[in-house]
């Protein structure tokens, strides 16, 4: 993988995420929008080498982490679970859309309940809001998320990325 | 170009990244909270893009006297409510200092204007982040003005930079009276933020006299606020649905934070501080 173009990448989206221009889209406002950097991971998790992958998915926790309140519970959250799906790829497949919003889905709940528990630890204190903004977002991420891995597919290629093929010759 | 591999084994990766993220959890917020603003400040240019604002105060344009824009006209109501907390609290003042000897006015507030750097935009947190810090006298707790109306409280500070905690944000709670005109004094209640754009009053017996379009103050604080000012209007009220003895209130702040340009913060000297 070319992690200078990963880097690049990373910076735009974290951007993109913690920014307002994203509220230019009808659809998506301050109180609902799509966690850009879940799918990131995701894509990153589910088509890297297992070893790149983990570098990969720390790195986006440390992104998540620097351009929001508190650093350090999206570096363990997303870590873990970017290595968790990077080691479980055989088993979930995420070639279709429906797969990839299932997997953004269930992965923004377990992140979102990672994140808040880590939170309780450093600050003692979580937003009271939490439980219901959680499913929100879970689901906006995973009905959006789909289109947004689309256009990370289109830049596999530039990455350095090869995308990782289930079966027999899979094996690295 | 030339790609160097990583001699390390994933398990031994993992477990140092995991470990490095450990560490920087278990890192007090007081030094990590820099970093965090340190990146609102290098992106701030490309982070408040697309973000909307609208002039706090509107310029009033018309030329015929006897009439003002609605915008003009929330505006002066705001002013004229300010007025009048401020007004009863000099009343309640006047008959507690009655018979007591004369002394020597309290030092007033002072107000520190701070340009609205980022608004967060994480569903969670209902945040500005303004250009102003503990080199300016902002302390946590403090009261934040925008436009003539509280919309928050100094939740976090760096030399330079502030965190606003909104009204609206879930974990917002701030003690705010409402006038009673029968009693002739403020109702004491707790306003707390819903996370979306308004905040509620719970605990309220159905015992007092409140209607929609009640006022409601922010509480005067000792070394935070001296005089009750205007936070917004009760947009509903009915009997709570769970407990039918308490009043459920839903209250709108009367400025949308989210598009102001500045705010004030109040910075009350402590009394009795040397000058």
């Amino acid at each position: 993988m070319h992690w200078i173009r990963f880097s690049i990448i990373l910076l735009l989206v974290t951007l993109l995420n913690a920014g307002n221009l994203l509220n230019t889209i009808p659809l998506i406002d301050s109180n609902t929008r799509p966690d850009l950097l879940l799918v990131l991971l995701l894509f990153f998790a589910s088509n890297c080498k297992t070893l790149e992958a983990i570098i990969a998915s720390f790195a986006i926790g440390f992104a998540a982490d620097i351009s929001g309140v508190e650093m350090g519970p999206h570096i363990i959250a997303f870590g873990l679970l970017g290595s968790a799906i990077s080691q479980m790829r055989r088993v979930v497949v995420m070639k279709r859309m429906i797969h990839q919003g299932s997997v953004i889905f269930v992965t923004a709940l377990l992140a979102g309940v990672m994140v808040q528990l880590l939170t309780l630890v450093k600050t003692g204190s979580t937003p009271p809001n939490a439980y219901k903004v959680l499913p929100v977002t879970a689901l906006y991420s995973a009905i959006l998320g789909p289109i947004v891995w689309s256009v990370f597919s289109v830049m596999s290629g530039w990455l350095g990325i090869r995308k990782y093929r289930v079966g027999r010759m899979s094996r690295r | 170009m030339a790609r160097k591999q990583i001699n390390a084994s994933r398990g031994t990766v993992l477990v140092a990244l995991l470990f490095a993220g450990i560490v920087i959890l278990f890192v007090p917020q007081e030094h990590t909270k820099k970093l965090n603003f340190l990146f609102r400040k290098l992106f701030n240019p490309v982070l408040s893009l697309g973000r909307s604002t609208t002039v706090a105060f509107p310029v009033f344009t018309s030329s015929n006297e006897d009439f003002v824009s609605g915008s003009e006209y929330n505006r002066l109501v705001t002013d004229y409510d300010n007025l009048q907390g401020a007004l009863k609290e000099l009343h309640q003042q006047y008959n507690t200092l009655a018979g007591i000897r004369a002394r020597l006015p309290e030092a007033g507030s002072g107000y520190v204007l701070a340009g609205i750097r980022d608004v967060s935009t994480d569903p969670l947190r209902k945040e500005l982040v303004i250009n102003k810090g503990q080199l300016d006298g902002l302390r946590v707790e403090q009261y934040v003005l925008g436009g003539n109306t509280i919309v928050g409280q100094v939740s976090e500070t760096s030399p330079r930079w502030s965190r606003i905690k909104l009204l609206t944000d879930s974990g917002s709670s701030v003690e705010v009276g409402i006038w009673n005109e029968k009693l002739k004094k403020y109702i004491r209640a707790q306003l707390v933020g819903d996370g979306k754009g308004a905040a509620t009053i719970p605990l309220i017996s159905r015992e007092y006299d409140i209607r929609a379009d009640d006022t409601v103050y922010a509480a005067p604080k000792p070394g935070l606020l001296e005089t009750p000012m205007v936070i917004g209007n009760i947009v509903s009220i009915a009997p709570d649905d769970n407990k039918p003895l308490l009043w459920d209130m839903t209250v709108k702040p009367l400025y949308d934070a989210e598009k102001l340009e500045n705010v004030v913060i109040i910075v009350v000297e402590p009394v009795g501080e040397p000058k």
